[in-house]
Protein backbone atom coordinates (compact mmCIF):
# COMPACT_ATOMS: atom_id res chain seq x y z
CA UNK A 1 0.00 0.00 0.00
CA UNK A 2 1.01 3.56 -0.73
CA UNK A 3 2.51 5.38 2.35
CA UNK A 4 -0.37 7.00 4.07
CA UNK A 5 0.88 10.21 4.05
CA UNK A 6 0.91 9.65 0.23
CA UNK A 7 -2.48 9.16 -0.50
CA UNK A 8 -5.08 11.19 -1.72
CA UNK A 9 -8.46 11.82 -0.23
CA UNK A 10 -10.36 9.50 -2.12
CA UNK A 11 -7.65 6.75 -1.50
CA UNK A 12 -7.30 7.54 1.97
CA UNK A 13 -11.17 8.44 3.02
CA UNK A 14 -12.25 4.90 1.16
CA UNK A 15 -9.74 3.06 3.56
CA UNK A 16 -11.13 4.78 6.50
CA UNK A 17 -14.47 3.93 5.85
CA UNK A 18 -14.13 0.45 5.90
CA UNK A 19 -11.73 0.56 8.63
CA UNK A 20 -8.58 -0.43 6.88
CA UNK A 21 -6.92 3.00 8.03
CA UNK A 22 -7.40 4.60 10.97
CA UNK A 23 -7.76 8.29 11.02
CA UNK A 24 -4.89 8.51 13.79
CA UNK A 25 -2.67 6.28 11.98
CA UNK A 26 -3.24 8.67 9.22
CA UNK A 27 -3.00 11.61 11.49
CA UNK A 28 0.33 10.63 13.03
CA UNK A 29 1.66 9.75 9.71
CA UNK A 30 1.93 13.10 8.43
CA UNK A 31 2.62 15.11 12.26
CA UNK A 32 5.58 13.03 11.95
CA UNK A 33 6.52 13.94 8.36
CA UNK A 34 5.97 17.77 9.60
CA UNK A 35 7.93 17.33 12.07
CA UNK A 36 11.16 15.84 9.99
CA UNK A 37 10.63 17.66 6.73
CA UNK A 38 9.28 20.94 7.73
CA UNK A 39 12.67 22.62 9.14
CA UNK A 40 13.67 22.32 5.27
CA UNK A 41 10.52 23.30 4.05
CA UNK A 42 8.72 25.98 5.94
CA UNK A 43 5.33 25.36 4.93
CA UNK A 44 4.30 25.51 8.58
CA UNK A 45 3.45 28.78 10.50
CA UNK A 46 1.71 26.59 13.33
CA UNK A 47 1.47 22.52 14.07
CA UNK A 48 -1.83 22.30 15.74
CA UNK A 49 -0.85 18.66 17.15
CA UNK A 50 -2.73 18.28 20.10
CA UNK A 51 -6.26 19.16 18.66
CA UNK A 52 -5.20 17.43 15.44
CA UNK A 53 -4.74 14.04 17.23
CA UNK A 54 -7.81 14.45 20.13
CA UNK A 55 -10.51 15.43 16.71
CA UNK A 56 -8.59 12.40 14.62
CA UNK A 57 -9.65 9.98 17.39
CA UNK A 58 -12.75 11.52 17.74
CA UNK A 59 -12.81 11.20 14.28
CA UNK A 60 -12.04 7.04 14.81
CA UNK A 61 -15.09 6.68 16.87
CA UNK A 62 -17.66 8.05 15.49
CA UNK A 63 -16.61 6.45 12.34
CA UNK A 64 -16.40 2.85 14.08
CA UNK A 65 -19.87 3.72 15.65
CA UNK A 66 -21.23 3.52 12.35
CA UNK A 67 -21.50 7.51 11.75
CA UNK A 68 -19.20 8.53 8.71
CA UNK A 69 -19.60 11.71 7.94
CA UNK A 70 -18.22 11.98 4.18
CA UNK A 71 -14.85 11.81 2.33
CA UNK A 72 -13.69 14.36 4.82
CA UNK A 73 -14.25 12.72 7.68
CA UNK A 74 -10.63 11.88 9.74
CA UNK A 75 -8.64 13.63 7.10
CA UNK A 76 -5.64 15.89 8.01
CA UNK A 77 -6.30 19.40 6.26
CA UNK A 78 -3.82 22.60 6.75
CA UNK A 79 -5.44 25.77 6.08
CA UNK A 80 -3.47 28.70 4.71
CA UNK A 81 -2.92 30.83 7.60
CA UNK A 82 -5.72 33.70 7.18
CA UNK A 83 -8.24 31.59 7.64
CA UNK A 84 -9.99 32.61 11.01
CA UNK A 85 -9.41 29.45 13.65
CA UNK A 86 -11.21 30.18 16.67
CA UNK A 87 -9.20 30.71 19.51
CA UNK A 88 -5.78 29.73 17.56
CA UNK A 89 -3.76 32.62 16.54
CA UNK A 90 -4.44 33.63 12.43
CA UNK A 91 -1.17 35.51 11.51
CA UNK A 92 -1.17 36.47 7.56
CA UNK A 93 2.42 35.66 7.93
CA UNK A 94 3.11 38.95 9.29
CA UNK A 95 4.49 40.86 12.52
CA UNK A 96 1.08 42.85 12.29
CA UNK A 97 -1.06 40.33 12.57
CA UNK A 98 1.52 37.74 14.93
CA UNK A 99 -0.92 38.13 18.18
CA UNK A 100 -4.38 38.13 16.35
CA UNK A 101 -6.43 35.26 17.61
CA UNK A 102 -9.60 35.40 16.50
CA UNK A 103 -12.95 34.67 18.61
CA UNK A 104 -14.62 32.30 15.44
CA UNK A 105 -13.70 30.17 12.93
CA UNK A 106 -13.83 31.65 9.24
CA UNK A 107 -17.16 29.90 7.53
CA UNK A 108 -15.71 27.09 5.64
CA UNK A 109 -13.13 26.00 8.24
CA UNK A 110 -16.63 25.29 9.77
CA UNK A 111 -17.84 24.07 6.82
CA UNK A 112 -14.57 21.47 6.81
CA UNK A 113 -15.07 21.05 11.15
CA UNK A 114 -18.49 19.72 9.97
CA UNK A 115 -17.58 17.50 7.55
CA UNK A 116 -15.02 15.40 10.16
CA UNK A 117 -11.68 16.88 8.40
CA UNK A 118 -8.40 16.58 10.99
CA UNK A 119 -7.34 20.49 10.94
CA UNK A 120 -3.87 19.88 11.34
CA UNK A 121 -2.22 23.30 10.63
CA UNK A 122 -1.98 26.96 9.98
CA UNK A 123 0.37 27.32 6.89
CA UNK A 124 2.46 29.86 5.45
CA UNK A 125 1.54 32.32 2.86
CA UNK A 126 2.88 35.65 1.34
CA UNK A 127 2.45 38.45 4.21
CA UNK A 128 -1.68 38.93 3.76
CA UNK A 129 -1.59 37.28 0.80
CA UNK A 130 0.13 39.91 -1.36
CA UNK A 131 3.98 40.04 0.05
CA UNK A 132 6.06 37.78 -2.01
CA UNK A 133 8.73 35.58 -0.40
CA UNK A 134 10.09 37.65 1.94
CA UNK A 135 12.83 37.18 4.18
CA UNK A 136 11.89 39.87 6.56
CA UNK A 137 9.03 38.53 8.28
CA UNK A 138 8.42 37.04 12.07
CA UNK A 139 8.68 33.11 9.97
CA UNK A 140 10.74 32.62 6.97
CA UNK A 141 9.16 31.93 3.51
CA UNK A 142 7.86 28.40 2.56
CA UNK A 143 10.44 26.66 0.05
CA UNK A 144 9.47 24.28 -3.13
CA UNK A 145 9.50 20.92 -2.40
CA UNK A 146 11.20 19.87 -5.16
CA UNK A 147 13.97 21.80 -4.73
CA UNK A 148 14.50 23.68 -2.13
CA UNK A 149 16.39 26.69 -3.47
CA UNK A 150 13.24 27.45 -6.18
CA UNK A 151 10.26 29.65 -4.92
CA UNK A 152 7.34 27.89 -4.43
CA UNK A 153 5.01 30.58 -5.54
CA UNK A 154 2.48 32.28 -3.47
CA UNK A 155 0.26 33.46 -2.43
CA UNK A 156 -0.75 30.16 -1.07
CA UNK A 157 2.74 28.37 -0.77
CA UNK A 158 2.44 27.18 2.49
CA UNK A 159 -0.61 25.11 1.34
CA UNK A 160 0.54 24.08 -1.82
CA UNK A 161 3.98 22.91 -0.47
CA UNK A 162 2.12 20.48 2.31
CA UNK A 163 0.07 19.00 -0.05
CA UNK A 164 2.93 17.74 -2.39
CA UNK A 165 5.35 16.78 0.31
CA UNK A 166 2.68 14.98 1.81
CA UNK A 167 2.65 16.76 5.26
CA UNK A 168 -1.18 16.82 4.54
CA UNK A 169 -3.92 15.64 2.12
CA UNK A 170 -5.50 19.05 1.28
CA UNK A 171 -5.26 22.38 1.72
CA UNK A 172 -7.31 25.32 2.00
CA UNK A 173 -5.94 28.40 -0.30
CA UNK A 174 -7.15 32.04 -1.23
CA UNK A 175 -6.52 33.22 -4.85
CA UNK A 176 -6.79 36.97 -5.62
CA UNK A 177 -4.93 37.04 -9.10
CA UNK A 178 -3.67 33.18 -8.77
CA UNK A 179 -2.51 32.33 -5.59
CA UNK A 180 -4.17 28.78 -5.68
CA UNK A 181 -3.16 28.47 -9.21
CA UNK A 182 0.51 29.65 -9.33
CA UNK A 183 1.37 27.78 -6.02
CA UNK A 184 -0.43 24.99 -7.43
CA UNK A 185 1.43 24.79 -10.32
CA UNK A 186 5.24 25.26 -9.14
CA UNK A 187 4.49 23.00 -6.88
CA UNK A 188 2.69 20.17 -9.04
CA UNK A 189 -0.72 19.63 -7.28
CA UNK A 190 -3.95 20.78 -8.12
CA UNK A 191 -5.57 23.99 -7.29
CA UNK A 192 -9.51 24.91 -8.19
CA UNK A 193 -10.11 28.96 -7.89
CA UNK A 194 -13.93 28.07 -7.93
CA UNK A 195 -16.60 30.59 -9.65
CA UNK A 196 -16.85 34.28 -7.37
CA UNK A 197 -19.35 33.81 -4.69
CA UNK A 198 -19.27 29.69 -4.72
CA UNK A 199 -17.42 29.66 -1.14
CA UNK A 200 -17.85 32.22 1.47
CA UNK A 201 -15.24 34.35 2.64
CA UNK A 202 -16.18 35.27 5.81
CA UNK A 203 -13.67 34.94 8.41
CA UNK A 204 -10.73 35.33 5.51
CA UNK A 205 -8.82 38.21 5.85
CA UNK A 206 -9.40 40.06 2.77
CA UNK A 207 -7.04 41.19 0.40
CA UNK A 208 -9.25 42.28 -2.42
CA UNK A 209 -13.03 42.87 -2.22
CA UNK A 210 -14.48 41.26 -5.66
CA UNK A 211 -11.61 39.56 -6.60
CA UNK A 212 -10.94 37.45 -3.43
CA UNK A 213 -11.81 33.54 -3.78
CA UNK A 214 -11.15 30.68 -1.59
CA UNK A 215 -10.51 27.40 -2.61
CA UNK A 216 -9.21 23.57 -1.88
CA UNK A 217 -5.67 22.83 -3.21
CA UNK A 218 -5.42 18.84 -3.10
CA UNK A 219 -2.75 16.32 -4.95
CA UNK A 220 -5.85 15.79 -7.70
CA UNK A 221 -8.47 17.24 -9.25
CA UNK A 222 -10.79 14.24 -7.93
CA UNK A 223 -9.58 15.44 -4.36
CA UNK A 224 -10.74 18.91 -5.28
CA UNK A 225 -14.41 17.74 -5.75
CA UNK A 226 -15.08 15.65 -2.47
CA UNK A 227 -13.00 19.07 -0.64
CA UNK A 228 -15.72 21.29 -2.81
CA UNK A 229 -18.33 19.34 -2.11
CA UNK A 230 -18.19 19.90 1.41
CA UNK A 231 -17.31 23.89 1.11
CA UNK A 232 -19.45 25.04 -1.66
CA UNK A 233 -22.35 26.25 0.78
CA UNK A 234 -24.33 29.95 0.61
CA UNK A 235 -23.42 32.00 3.36
CA UNK A 236 -25.87 34.60 4.00
CA UNK A 237 -23.46 36.60 6.00
CA UNK A 238 -21.53 37.18 3.24
CA UNK A 239 -22.57 39.44 0.64
CA UNK A 240 -21.19 37.90 -2.51
CA UNK A 241 -22.01 34.13 -1.41
CA UNK A 242 -24.57 33.24 -4.21
CA UNK A 243 -27.07 31.40 -4.04
CA UNK A 244 -27.25 28.30 -5.81
CA UNK A 245 -28.28 24.67 -7.04
CA UNK A 246 -25.90 22.00 -4.69
CA UNK A 247 -24.80 19.40 -7.19
CA UNK A 248 -22.68 16.45 -7.06
CA UNK A 249 -18.86 17.96 -8.00
CA UNK A 250 -17.74 14.35 -8.36
CA UNK A 251 -20.60 13.40 -11.09
CA UNK A 252 -18.12 13.74 -14.06
CA UNK A 253 -14.76 11.83 -12.60
CA UNK A 254 -13.91 9.09 -14.79
CA UNK A 255 -16.73 10.15 -17.28
CA UNK A 256 -15.82 10.22 -21.06
CA UNK A 257 -15.01 13.43 -22.95
CA UNK A 258 -16.34 12.69 -26.34
CA UNK A 259 -17.70 15.73 -27.68
CA UNK A 260 -16.45 17.86 -25.19
CA UNK A 261 -15.86 21.51 -26.68
CA UNK A 262 -12.28 22.83 -25.68
CA UNK A 263 -10.70 26.19 -27.25
CA UNK A 264 -6.94 26.94 -26.40
CA UNK A 265 -6.66 30.36 -25.82
CA UNK A 266 -3.41 30.18 -27.76
CA UNK A 267 -2.63 33.81 -28.45
CA UNK A 268 -1.85 33.86 -24.35
CA UNK A 269 0.62 31.94 -24.71
CA UNK A 270 2.32 32.29 -28.44
CA UNK A 271 1.72 36.23 -28.31
CA UNK A 272 0.98 38.03 -25.24
CA UNK A 273 3.62 36.45 -23.09
CA UNK A 274 6.89 34.89 -23.75
CA UNK A 275 6.31 31.13 -22.40
CA UNK A 276 8.81 28.48 -22.33
CA UNK A 277 9.49 25.92 -24.89
CA UNK A 278 8.29 22.76 -22.54
CA UNK A 279 5.60 24.08 -21.11
CA UNK A 280 4.02 24.64 -24.54
CA UNK A 281 5.10 21.27 -25.01
CA UNK A 282 3.45 19.64 -22.40
CA UNK A 283 0.39 21.98 -23.48
CA UNK A 284 0.32 20.79 -26.91
CA UNK A 285 0.54 16.84 -25.78
CA UNK A 286 -2.74 17.36 -23.63
CA UNK A 287 -4.16 19.09 -26.58
CA UNK A 288 -3.16 16.12 -28.70
CA UNK A 289 -4.47 13.92 -25.13
CA UNK A 290 -7.89 15.38 -25.28
CA UNK A 291 -8.40 15.00 -28.80
CA UNK A 292 -7.63 11.37 -28.18
CA UNK A 293 -10.32 11.15 -25.84
CA UNK A 294 -12.80 12.18 -28.38
CA UNK A 295 -12.64 16.07 -27.37
CA UNK A 296 -12.86 18.69 -30.22
CA UNK A 297 -10.16 21.14 -30.17
CA UNK A 298 -9.92 24.73 -31.60
CA UNK A 299 -8.20 27.70 -30.63
CA UNK A 300 -10.36 30.87 -29.31
CA UNK A 301 -9.04 34.51 -28.93
CA UNK A 302 -10.00 36.83 -25.56
CA UNK A 303 -8.13 40.22 -24.58
CA UNK A 304 -4.55 40.11 -24.95
CA UNK A 305 -3.86 39.07 -21.19
CA UNK A 306 -2.20 42.08 -20.58
CA UNK A 307 -5.27 43.96 -20.39
CA UNK A 308 -6.62 41.25 -17.62
CA UNK A 309 -3.34 41.75 -15.46
CA UNK A 310 -3.86 45.54 -15.39
CA UNK A 311 -7.36 45.45 -15.20
CA UNK A 312 -7.18 42.99 -12.18
CA UNK A 313 -3.64 44.05 -10.82
CA UNK A 314 -5.28 48.04 -10.68
CA UNK A 315 -8.62 46.86 -9.05
CA UNK A 316 -6.73 44.63 -6.23
CA UNK A 317 -4.47 47.33 -5.70
CA UNK A 318 -7.06 49.89 -5.31
CA UNK A 319 -9.48 47.61 -2.95
CA UNK A 320 -6.13 46.18 -0.66
CA UNK A 321 -5.07 49.58 -0.14
CA UNK A 322 -8.51 50.52 1.00
CA UNK A 323 -8.22 48.03 3.26
CA UNK A 324 -4.62 48.47 4.83
CA UNK A 325 -4.06 52.54 4.52
CA UNK A 326 -4.48 52.85 8.26
CA UNK A 327 -1.69 50.33 9.15
CA UNK A 328 0.48 51.53 6.14
CA UNK A 329 -0.09 54.99 7.50
CA UNK A 330 0.56 54.12 11.08
CA UNK A 331 2.58 51.25 11.44
CA UNK A 332 4.34 51.02 7.91
CA UNK A 333 7.71 49.30 9.69
CA UNK A 334 5.53 46.42 10.36
CA UNK A 335 5.02 45.26 7.31
CA UNK A 336 7.51 42.93 5.05
CA UNK A 337 9.12 44.78 2.19
CA UNK A 338 7.16 43.82 -0.36
CA UNK A 339 4.26 43.92 0.88
CA UNK A 340 4.46 47.14 1.64
CA UNK A 341 5.49 48.25 -1.70
CA UNK A 342 2.71 46.35 -3.36
CA UNK A 343 -0.20 47.57 -1.14
CA UNK A 344 1.11 51.27 -0.74
CA UNK A 345 1.09 51.29 -4.75
CA UNK A 346 -2.89 51.59 -3.94
CA UNK A 347 -2.20 54.81 -2.46
CA UNK A 348 -2.09 56.57 -6.12
CA UNK A 349 -4.94 55.33 -7.94
CA UNK A 350 -7.66 57.67 -8.30
CA UNK A 351 -11.38 56.86 -7.79
CA UNK A 352 -12.00 57.29 -11.31
CA UNK A 353 -9.18 55.11 -12.14
CA UNK A 354 -10.58 52.34 -10.35
CA UNK A 355 -14.27 52.94 -12.02
CA UNK A 356 -12.72 52.83 -15.18
CA UNK A 357 -10.96 49.09 -14.33
CA UNK A 358 -14.46 48.08 -13.29
CA UNK A 359 -16.03 49.25 -16.53
CA UNK A 360 -13.16 47.76 -18.00
CA UNK A 361 -13.72 44.64 -16.15
CA UNK A 362 -17.49 44.53 -17.75
CA UNK A 363 -16.63 44.25 -20.82
CA UNK A 364 -13.75 41.16 -20.20
CA UNK A 365 -16.72 39.44 -18.20
CA UNK A 366 -19.14 39.79 -21.35
CA UNK A 367 -16.35 38.80 -23.70
CA UNK A 368 -15.22 35.69 -21.95
CA UNK A 369 -19.05 35.09 -21.89
CA UNK A 370 -19.33 34.80 -25.76
CA UNK A 371 -16.02 33.04 -26.42
CA UNK A 372 -17.94 30.54 -23.59
CA UNK A 373 -21.01 29.36 -25.81
CA UNK A 374 -19.02 28.11 -28.54
CA UNK A 375 -16.80 26.58 -25.61
CA UNK A 376 -17.34 24.01 -22.92
CA UNK A 377 -14.06 24.54 -21.31
CA UNK A 378 -10.54 26.65 -22.17
CA UNK A 379 -6.88 26.21 -21.79
CA UNK A 380 -3.98 27.41 -21.58
CA UNK A 381 -0.83 26.81 -19.50
CA UNK A 382 -1.01 28.08 -15.52
CA UNK A 383 2.69 29.30 -15.55
CA UNK A 384 4.93 30.20 -18.45
CA UNK A 385 7.93 28.69 -16.91
CA UNK A 386 8.37 25.84 -14.20
CA UNK A 387 9.70 27.31 -10.56
CA UNK A 388 12.15 30.13 -10.14
CA UNK A 389 15.20 31.12 -7.38
CA UNK A 390 13.63 31.90 -4.42
CA UNK A 391 13.82 35.63 -3.35
CA UNK A 392 13.15 37.43 -6.78
CA UNK A 393 11.37 40.59 -6.79
CA UNK A 394 8.55 40.35 -9.58
CA UNK A 395 7.72 44.10 -8.68
CA UNK A 396 10.76 45.43 -9.20
CA UNK A 397 11.63 43.03 -12.36
CA UNK A 398 8.09 43.78 -13.77
CA UNK A 399 7.86 39.71 -14.72
CA UNK A 400 4.65 38.04 -14.49
CA UNK A 401 5.48 34.27 -14.71
CA UNK A 402 1.77 32.87 -14.69
CA UNK A 403 -1.88 33.56 -16.71
CA UNK A 404 -3.81 33.83 -13.60
CA UNK A 405 -5.72 36.89 -13.49
CA UNK A 406 -8.32 36.21 -16.55
CA UNK A 407 -10.58 34.09 -14.13
CA UNK A 408 -10.78 36.15 -11.35
CA UNK A 409 -11.34 39.20 -13.07
CA UNK A 410 -14.13 37.47 -14.61
CA UNK A 411 -14.78 34.77 -11.51
CA UNK A 412 -15.09 32.17 -13.82
CA UNK A 413 -14.00 28.67 -12.25
CA UNK A 414 -10.09 27.66 -13.00
CA UNK A 415 -8.18 24.76 -12.15
CA UNK A 416 -4.52 24.30 -12.57
CA UNK A 417 -3.49 20.52 -12.84
CA UNK A 418 -0.03 18.94 -13.30
CA UNK A 419 0.08 18.02 -16.44
CA UNK A 420 4.02 16.99 -17.18
CA UNK A 421 7.74 17.32 -15.85
CA UNK A 422 10.45 19.61 -17.35
CA UNK A 423 14.21 18.06 -18.14
CA UNK A 424 15.02 18.77 -14.76
CA UNK A 425 12.68 17.64 -12.62
CA UNK A 426 10.26 20.34 -11.95
CA UNK A 427 6.52 20.09 -12.58
CA UNK A 428 4.78 21.74 -15.81
CA UNK A 429 1.06 23.21 -15.50
CA UNK A 430 -1.97 23.06 -17.35
CA UNK A 431 -4.87 25.56 -16.69
CA UNK A 432 -8.76 24.64 -17.30
CA UNK A 433 -11.53 27.46 -17.58
CA UNK A 434 -15.16 26.66 -17.37
CA UNK A 435 -18.53 28.80 -17.18
CA UNK A 436 -19.94 29.97 -14.52
CA UNK A 437 -20.77 27.31 -11.92
CA UNK A 438 -19.90 24.71 -13.64
CA UNK A 439 -16.87 23.35 -11.24
CA UNK A 440 -18.02 19.98 -12.07
CA UNK A 441 -17.07 20.03 -15.77
CA UNK A 442 -13.55 21.89 -15.47
CA UNK A 443 -12.68 18.89 -12.50
CA UNK A 444 -13.96 16.39 -14.74
CA UNK A 445 -11.25 17.64 -17.47
CA UNK A 446 -8.76 18.24 -15.07
CA UNK A 447 -9.11 14.37 -13.73
CA UNK A 448 -8.43 13.18 -17.29
CA UNK A 449 -5.96 15.22 -17.98
CA UNK A 450 -4.30 14.07 -15.12
CA UNK A 451 -4.95 10.20 -15.59
CA UNK A 452 -3.90 10.23 -19.62
CA UNK A 453 -0.77 12.85 -18.74
CA UNK A 454 0.61 10.41 -16.17
CA UNK A 455 1.27 12.91 -13.75
CA UNK A 456 0.12 11.89 -10.61
CA UNK A 457 2.41 8.98 -9.38
CA UNK A 458 5.63 10.94 -9.14
CA UNK A 459 6.39 12.94 -5.53
CA UNK A 460 9.13 15.14 -4.77
CA UNK A 461 11.63 14.01 -2.54
CA UNK A 462 12.72 15.82 0.25
CA UNK A 463 15.58 15.17 2.06
CA UNK A 464 15.74 16.19 5.75
CA UNK A 465 19.22 17.14 5.66
CA UNK B 1 5.75 61.87 -19.57
CA UNK B 2 8.01 61.32 -16.90
CA UNK B 3 6.97 62.12 -13.41
CA UNK B 4 10.06 64.24 -11.91
CA UNK B 5 10.95 63.41 -8.02
CA UNK B 6 9.12 66.84 -6.96
CA UNK B 7 5.83 66.15 -8.53
CA UNK B 8 6.05 62.39 -7.37
CA UNK B 9 6.43 63.70 -3.79
CA UNK B 10 4.34 66.05 -4.06
CA UNK B 11 1.57 63.42 -4.72
CA UNK B 12 3.36 60.98 -1.88
CA UNK B 13 2.28 64.00 0.66
CA UNK B 14 -0.97 63.48 -0.29
CA UNK B 15 -1.56 59.91 0.79
CA UNK B 16 -0.44 60.73 4.00
CA UNK B 17 2.08 57.74 3.97
CA UNK B 18 5.36 58.39 6.04
CA UNK B 19 7.96 56.96 4.12
CA UNK B 20 11.83 56.52 4.34
CA UNK B 21 13.78 57.96 1.77
CA UNK B 22 14.88 54.40 0.56
CA UNK B 23 10.82 53.25 0.65
CA UNK B 24 9.85 56.77 -1.62
CA UNK B 25 13.01 55.45 -4.05
CA UNK B 26 11.67 51.74 -4.38
CA UNK B 27 7.95 53.49 -5.10
CA UNK B 28 9.26 56.14 -7.59
CA UNK B 29 11.56 53.57 -9.78
CA UNK B 30 8.14 51.52 -9.72
CA UNK B 31 6.15 54.10 -10.64
CA UNK B 32 6.48 54.27 -14.41
CA UNK B 33 5.50 50.84 -14.97
CA UNK B 34 2.64 50.98 -12.81
CA UNK B 35 1.41 54.73 -15.01
CA UNK B 36 1.35 52.08 -18.20
CA UNK B 37 -0.79 49.85 -15.95
CA UNK B 38 -2.92 52.86 -15.73
CA UNK B 39 -3.09 53.72 -19.31
CA UNK B 40 -3.67 50.38 -19.95
CA UNK B 41 -6.58 49.39 -17.88
CA UNK B 42 -8.51 52.17 -18.26
CA UNK B 43 -8.79 52.48 -22.40
CA UNK B 44 -11.82 54.81 -23.34
CA UNK B 45 -15.66 52.96 -23.39
CA UNK B 46 -18.81 54.00 -24.27
CA UNK B 47 -20.11 57.09 -21.51
CA UNK B 48 -23.01 54.51 -20.88
CA UNK B 49 -20.32 51.50 -20.12
CA UNK B 50 -20.90 50.42 -16.80
CA UNK B 51 -18.58 48.89 -13.48
CA UNK B 52 -18.86 45.80 -12.68
CA UNK B 53 -20.16 45.50 -9.38
CA UNK B 54 -19.06 43.22 -6.02
CA UNK B 55 -22.76 41.45 -6.26
CA UNK B 56 -25.92 40.88 -8.39
CA UNK B 57 -29.07 41.19 -7.04
CA UNK B 58 -31.13 38.74 -8.90
CA UNK B 59 -29.24 35.81 -7.17
CA UNK B 60 -29.88 36.58 -4.45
Amino acid sequence: MTEPHFLTIAQASALIRVKKLSPVELTEACLARVKRLDGRLNSHLLLLEEQALADATQAEAEIAAGDWKGPLHGIPIGLKDIFNTAGIPTTAHSALFKDHVPAEDAFTTGLLRDAGAVITSKLATWEFAIGGSSFDLPWPPARNPWDVTLDPSGSSSGSAVAVAAGLCLGAMGSDTGGSIRGPAAWCGIAGLKPTYGLLSRRGLLPLSFSLDHAGPMCWTSEDCALMLQALACHDPSDSASASFRAEDYSAGIGAPLSGLRVGVVRHFFEADLLTDPETIAALEASVAALADMGAVVADVRLSPFGVYTDVGSLIARSESYAIHQHWLRTTPELYGAFARHRLMAGAFVTASDYINALRERTRLVAELAEVMKTVDVVIFPTARCPARPIGEDSMASGFQPFFNRAFNVTGSPALSICNGFSQTGLPLSLQIGGRPFEEALVLQVGHALERAMGTRARRPMVSDK
Amino acid sequence: MPLSPEAFGRMLDQTGLSLTDAQKSVLFDAYPLFQAMLARATAPLPREAEPATVFVADIR
